[in-house]
C-alpha cells in the first residue's frame, strides 16, 4: 500500500500505511489530509493520505476518499491489534496553496468530512494542524504516537 | 485520453514551447530553448513524483488560467537554478544573490508570466473553437517555496475531483548551452479535461 525506506514508510496520495514499534510514517500534504490513528498501549499507528471527501460510490483506491479510507483504516488496525481498540486521531493538511476557484475549498472540505466521520466512529481527535496556504510534511512515530509537522521556512511543530 | 489526442496535445505544446522560447530569448537577451520533456497521463499516486524532487522544497511561480482552457501553469525551480536565472535577468553576479530578495522574486515572477502567457496564447489560438466566447484569462503569478510533492498534489486536485489519472505537461529549459533545473508544469483542471476531446477535434496540425 505504501513504500518503506529503512524503517520509514512514505504514504503517498490515496494510500494507507501502518507502522509499529520503532517505525515511522511520513507523508507530504497539500490539500489532502493526513489522518493518523494511534493506540499507545499497542504502539501501533495507521495513516491514510486522504485526497477527497466523498467516494460517490467509487471503491478504488480505498485510501483516496474519507468515507472509504476511515473505515478501512480502522478495520486494518483492529486486525493488526487482534482486537477492537480505542483509537485516537491526529490530523494535518487541508491547505489551499495556489489560487484556483475549483479546488479552493477542497482542503477544508476534506478536514470537515474527516471530523464528521471520526465523530460517527466515536474516535476523538486529539490534535490537528489544518488549513492555511502552505504544504506540510507529516512524520509520525509509532513508538509514542508523536507527530511532527514541517512547513518550508518555519520551525518544526510537534502535535501533542 | 486517446493516444491521438495526446499526440495532438504534444504538437500543440511543441508549438507553445517554440513561442515561449522566443519570448524568453527576448526577455533574457540570450538564446533560450525549451524542451517538452513529457506530456502524459499518469496515475494519481505517481503524479506527485514528476518533479523528481522528493522531500526537497522547490520554488513555484504559479498562474491560474480561466476560460476556454482552465487549470494551473507553474514554473518550478530549485534555489540554485532560480537564483542563477534571476542574477542573469537582473544583470547581477550570481554570487551577489544568496537568498530570495524582492528583485530576484520579481524577475522570476515576470519569467513565469512571459512563459505562461506564451504557452497559453499558443494553446488558445490553436484551440480557438467556434463559440469559445469564454476567452482566456491568466491570473497574476504568485511566488512560493513548498515541498515539491505537496505542491504537485494540490495542482492535480482539479483533475482528481473527476479522474483517477492526471494529465501533466512538463518542460525543461536551456540558456545557451546550459541546462537549468527549471520545469514548467501545465495541469488542466477537470473542466478542461472533459472539454479537451471536443476542442482537439477542431484542431488541425499546421
Amino acid at each position: 500500500m505504501s513504500g518503506a525506506v529503512s524503517g520509514r514508510t512514505n504514504v503517498r496520495m490515496g494510500q494507507i500505511g501502518f507502522a509499529s514499534g520503532e517505525q515511522t510514517l511520513c507523508t507530504l500534504l497539500g490539500s489532502c489530509v493526513g489522518l493518523m490513528l494511534y493506540s499507545r498501549p499497542h504502539r501501533l499507528v495507521g495513516l491514510a493520505h486522504i485526497v477527497l471527501p466523498d467516494s460517490a460510490g467509487k471503491q478504488v483506491p480505498l485510501g483516496k476518499f474519507a468515507d472509504t479510507a476511515i473505515p478501512e483504516l480502522i478495520s486494518q488496525l483492529n486486525k493488526r491489534a487482534g482486537q477492537e481498540v480505542r483509537w485516537v486521531a491526529k490530523m494535518a493538511g487541508g491547505a489551499s496553496m495556489f489560487q484556483t476557484a475549483q479546488t479552493m475549498n477542497i482542503g477544508m472540505r476534506n478536514v470537515d468530512r474527516c471530523r464528521e466521520l471520526l465523530r460517527q466512529f466515536g474516535i476523538p481527535v486529539v490534535a490537528t494542524h489544518c488549513g492555511g496556504q502552505a504544504g506540510r510534511r507529516m512524520t509520525i512515530s509509532a513508538r509514542d504516537g508523536s507527530v511532527q509537522i514541517e512547513i518550508v521556512g518555519q520551525a518544526t511543530i510537534e502535535l501533542k | 485520453m486517446t493516444e491521438q489526442e495526446i499526440s495532438q496535445l504534444q504538437t500543440l505544446f511543441q508549438q507553445g514551447s517554440k513561442k515561449a522560447a522566443e519570448a524568453m530569448s527576448v526577455w533574457c537577451g540570450r538564446a533560450f530553448r525549451i524542451h517538452l520533456d513529457a506530456l502524459r497521463c499518469v496515475p494519481l499516486e505517481e503524479a506527485t513524483q514528476v518533479l523528481h524532487a522528493g522531500d526537497d522544497p522547490l520554488c513555484f511561480c504559479s498562474v491560474a488560467a480561466e476560460g476556454v482552457i482552465s487549470g494551473q501553469m507553474v514554473l518550478a525551480f530549485d534555489d540554485v537554478s532560480g537564483l542563477k536565472l534571476a542574477a542573469l535577468l537582473t544583470d547581477r553576479a550570481a554570487e551577489q544573490i544568496v537568498a530570495w530578495d524582492e528583485l530576484s522574486t520579481a524577475a522570476m515572477l515576470e519569467t513565469a508570466n512571459i512563459l505562461c502567457c506564451a504557452y497559453l496564447n499558443a494553446l488558445f489560438e490553436a484551440l480557438d473553437a467556434p463559440g469559445s466566447a469564454a476567452g482566456l484569462m491568466p491570473s497574476p503569478p504568485r511566488f512560493s517555496r513548498e515541498y515539491a510533492e505537496s505542491a504537485v498534489e494540490f495542482l492535480v486536485m482539479g483533475q482528481a475531483l473527476e479522474f483517477d489519472q492526471v494529465l501533466i505537461a512538463c518542460t525543461r529549459f536551456m540558456i545557451e548551452d546550459s541546462f537549468l533545473n527549471c520545469s514548467l508544469l501545465f495541469v488542466p483542471d477537470s473542466q478542461t479535461m472533459a472539454a479537451l476531446p471536443g476542442l482537439l477535434s477542431a484542431f488541425t496540425e499546421s
